[in-house]
């Protein structure tokens, strides 16, 4: 095998994952989701003590990721910016290093699949919150690297470090934020459909681990779930306060949690409804017809078309247990979706399916080097090899026209969070955050001030069209 | 297909454009305008707006008068904050003007603020446009 196409994939993951990361730094430290945290764990002596500390947190646990938050707080000297960005950039590195890695490039087919992939990677719209959010630490994004690295090791010819990674690995991710759990998904799922890099004793040790998780999260901690109560969520074409969630549905709504693992999937899938809101459906009915929404439609069509596509010509050769790479990926897709989908039970959002939306765009990956490997060299009438070559075409662009939405959104946050340090006293103020010590007073105003020098783009400047192709 | 991606992505993340503090004013950036008065621009100076920002054509004027030209009560208020003035030099020609640009809530600002200071009749005084 020649090395000049696997190298080909690198450089492509490369400058797509440079251009995501430059206008990542373009955005300052946000506000909201990110401040409250910091001051919370500042007082702390240790990152350690941030992470017992941050152990009984009522409805979630994400002790590792408090402690992430203190550690480059300590380690930052003040330069809260440069610290949390440079780990944001590092956790964006290590995706698209992971995602060149799952997807194995041989040739020129698998490179023109590739970079349809790249496009998918960073077009859909679950990816979007994973780079322009903080928190200040994006424990969605590391979720996702994490459960990736689960797939290349499960991927991986194996060995005892890769039995001893695996509970290390989902270890890590549990700890960092609930959606970790789907690491656990990742490894059962892909042991299921052949991939033998981590052995049946590393998943076992896993499946222990994960049952020591749930025993001490509900048994010992007593830490509970999230409640409708906590947060709005989507419902059809509107979105529903916690108020109006209680009134509709009561306290334990089991249609709005079928509801929201349904559109889960859906989200991820159709691209709609997003954070279980059916706008684009919402605008059609309103006769508001975008070309935004043809880029929606043309690049479903390209991406979950091809999934149905490999599902039905391949559904036989699964029920026989036959798998062969393509068949691997597209399941282990469909695992991690079903798992995601799951935890958005009580509240969904489209940053929460970030791990699926990662996943998605593996899938497609196998979907098209399937489709071009099997269906493209086959002898064939010209308009039908037109017809195919068309569509291919018009979904491709539909994607890079997502993708580069993604930058065009980016900037647009970019500035809206800026603005938002202009009124950050009265926003502590309005979440009844009191900000009393000298550190913490310090910490707001540096950061404040590292926002408000950030050169960032007024919308103005922005172009016009970018409003009704990119959404 | 990555090429296009580049270069459309290049235009995007081209440096940002500088902006006036006017020219903030008009464009409704809050950040920006506190970025520069803190650094020391004087917010009741008289400066450039590019064509398009506030009218089709280029004009000079102050912080406050674009606000008022954008209709941007936000903007006006938080320029009072930091440092811009409202006195007999500037009050009669940003009541006026406010008027000539139905800037209902500004006016309702400018009238409260500094009552006694209200012009009876707009004639003779000059405004931006």
């Amino acid at each position: 095998m020649t090395r000049r196409w696997p190298l080909a994939a690198v450089a492509a993951a490369g400058l797509m994952a440079t251009a995501v990361c430059l206008t990542l730094l373009r955005i300052p430290v946000q506000v909201t989701d990110s401040l409250v945290v910091m001051l919370q764990v500042l007082p702390e002596p240790s990152a350690a003590a941030a992470f017992s500390t941050f152990l009984g947190e009522d409805g979630f646990l994400r002790p590792l990721y408090n402690a992430q938050v203190k550690l480059l707080l300590d380690v930052s000297g003040g330069n809260y910016y440069v610290a949390y960005k440079t780990f944001h950039v590092l956790l964006v590195a290590a995706l698209f290093a992971l995602f060149v890695r799952a997807a194995r490039v041989e040739n020129r087919t698998d490179l023109a699949a590739f970079v349809l992939s790249l496009t998918v990677l960073t077009g859909i719209h679950t990816f979007t919150g994973t780079v322009w959010e903080a928190y200040p630490i994006n424990h969605y994004l590391q979720v996702a690297v994490f459960c990736l690295g689960a797939f290349v090791l499960a991927d991986s010819r194996g060995g005892l470090w890769a039995d001893l990674l695996a509970p290390v690995l989902f270890a890590a991710a549990a700890l960092t934020l609930e959606s970790g759990l789907l690491v656990w998904v990742v490894f059962v799922s892909a042991r299921l459909v052949g991939l033998r890099g981590v052995s049946s004793r590393g998943v076992a040790l896993v499946s222990l681990c994960l049952i020591a998780y749930l025993y001490f999260r509900f048994v010992m901690l007593n830490t509970g779930s999230p409640t409708v109560t906590e947060r709005s969520t989507g419902f059809g074409f509107d979105r529903l306060d916690p108020d109006e969630v209680v009134a509709r549905f009561g306290m334990t709504p089991y249609a709005l949690y079928a509801y929201n693992v349904a559109v889960s999937c859906f989200s991820v899938l159709l691209s709609e409804p997003r954070g279980g809101t059916w706008e684009l459906a919402a605008r059609l009915a309103r006769g508001q017809v975008t070309p935004a929404m043809m880029v929606t439609v043309a690049s479903v069509v390209t991406g979950t078309g091809l999934l149905a596509w490999v599902t039905v010509t391949r559904a036989r050769l699964w029920l026989a247990r036959r798998f062969e790479r393509v068949d691997q990926v597209l399941l282990v897709f469909l695992a991690v979706l079903g798992g995601n989908a799951a935890i958005c039970y009580v509240y969904t959002k489209d940053e929460v399916m970030s791990t699926a939306g990662v996943f998605y765009a593996l899938a497609v990956f196998a979907g098209a080097r399937e489709l071009l490997r099997r269906v493209a060299p086959g002898p064939r009438p010209a308009w039908a090899a037109m017809a195919l070559a068309a569509i291919l075409f018009a979904g491709a662009g539909a994607w890079a026209i997502r993708s580069l939405g993604l930058h065009y959104h980016m900037i647009q946050m970019a500035f809206s969070i800026r603005l938002d340090w202009v009124g950050v006293d009265e926003w502590l103020a309005d979440q009844k955050v009191t900000v009393e010590t000298p550190e913490q007073r310090q910490l707001v105003a540096t950061l404040r001030d590292q926002a408000l020098q950030m050169p960032v783009e007024n919308q103005y400047f922005l172009p016009r069209w970018g409003q009704a192709w990119f959404r | 297909m990555l090429v296009m991606m580049a270069a459309g992505g290049t235009r995007l993340w081209g440096a940002p454009a500088s902006l006036t503090l006017p020219e903030a004013a008009a464009l409704r950036d809050l950040a920006e305008i506190v970025r520069q008065v803190e650094a020391g621009v004087d917010p009741n100076a008289i400066a450039h707006v590019r064509g398009g920002m506030v009218r089709s054509s280029d004009h000079d004027m102050t912080p406050l008068e674009a606000a008022v030209g954008a209709r941007e009560l936000a903007v006006f208020e938080l320029l009072l904050t930091h440092g811009a003035r409202l006195d007999a030099g500037t009050m009669p020609a940003l009541v006026c003007f406010a008027r000539q640009q139905d800037a209902d809530a500004i006016l309702e600002v400018l009238t409260t603020r500094a009552p006694d200071l209200v012009p009876g009749s707009c004639e003779g005084i000059r405004l931006p446009w």
